[in-house]
């Protein structure tokens, strides 16, 4: 899967992250990156946590089942800021990134409204064979 | 995620779940409030103090809890969230219906 920044020294990849579980790995790997990115501000920190967490539990959550199914996610940071790249191989997703909050008792549907909100730029585009997502947190 | 359970009372219980409260977590503590409230305990308090990390399908597992408690005649209440839990309250705008209280004791004492 080609990546725009994949092959930037000091980059993070994570493999198969197609399982709930990938959330662990993803936010260790957040962890790390901040011990190169000193600058970063307790508020970008957070931020951009959580704007990724959402958009790999979109890509978890909506994985089509069985085999063949491959999901990467790629962290980095650089002058402008913190940056995710989630590509994955599922099938052209038609998701409304400008849609916004479900009603109070909706136990489900705030995810994207949160990446949104936290990221200062949230992308999904369809790349060859495969999505794309992008976020940026600047400092 | 770990997740301690206590009852103070017949009709109360307190949930501590530690640790990250995201997609894997947000099942069991759901499963957790919905056996609490069906043993009678319909006042459950969610006592946040040591949750690190709260993303919108832990959320959701508090909101359905919220709905359980509320079917049930009781309520599901907030205590002690820190920094990103109340971020992500606030930007969801559901700390209206989720109202973090400062401690536990007070969070039972909210009507």
């Amino acid at each position: 899967m080609p990546s725009q920044r994949g092959d930037a020294p000091g980059v993070l990849r994570i493999e198969g992250c197609v399982a709930p579980e990938c959330l662990d790995h993803v936010q260790d790997a957040i962890a790390q990156l901040w011990e190169k990115a000193p600058q970063a501000s307790d508020e970008a920190r957070m931020m951009f946590e959580i704007a990724v967490v959402e958009v790999v539990g979109n890509v978890v959550e909506h994985a089509p089942k069985g085999r063949g199914f491959e999901a990467t996610v790629l962290l980095g940071a650089d002058a402008e800021g913190a940056w995710a790249e989630v590509h994955d191989t599922g099938p052209p997703l038609d998701i409304d990134l400008d849609a916004g909050l479900p009603e109070d008792l909706a136990e489900s549907g705030r995810g994207l409204a949160l990446a949104r909100r936290t990221a200062h730029e949230l992308t999904l585009t369809r790349v060859d064979d495969h999505n794309l997502w992008t976020v940026l947190r600047r400092w | 995620m770990n997740l301690e359970r206590e009852l103070p009372t017949p009709t109360t219980a307190v949930l501590r779940p530690r640790g990250r409260l995201t997609m894997a977590a947000a099942t069991t503590l759901k499963t957790a409030i919905d056996g609490t409230v069906a043993d009678g305990h319909h006042l459950v308090v969610v006592d946040l103090g040591e949750t690190e990390f709260l993303d919108s399908s832990g959320l959701g597992a508090l909101v359905g809890g919220l709905r359980v408690a509320r079917a049930a005649g009781g309520d599901l209440r907030l205590a002690r969230v820190g920094t990103q839990v109340r971020t992500v309250l606030e930007l969801t705008t559901m700390d209206r219906v989720l109202t973090p209280h400062v401690t536990v004791d007070d969070a039972f004492a909210a009507g």
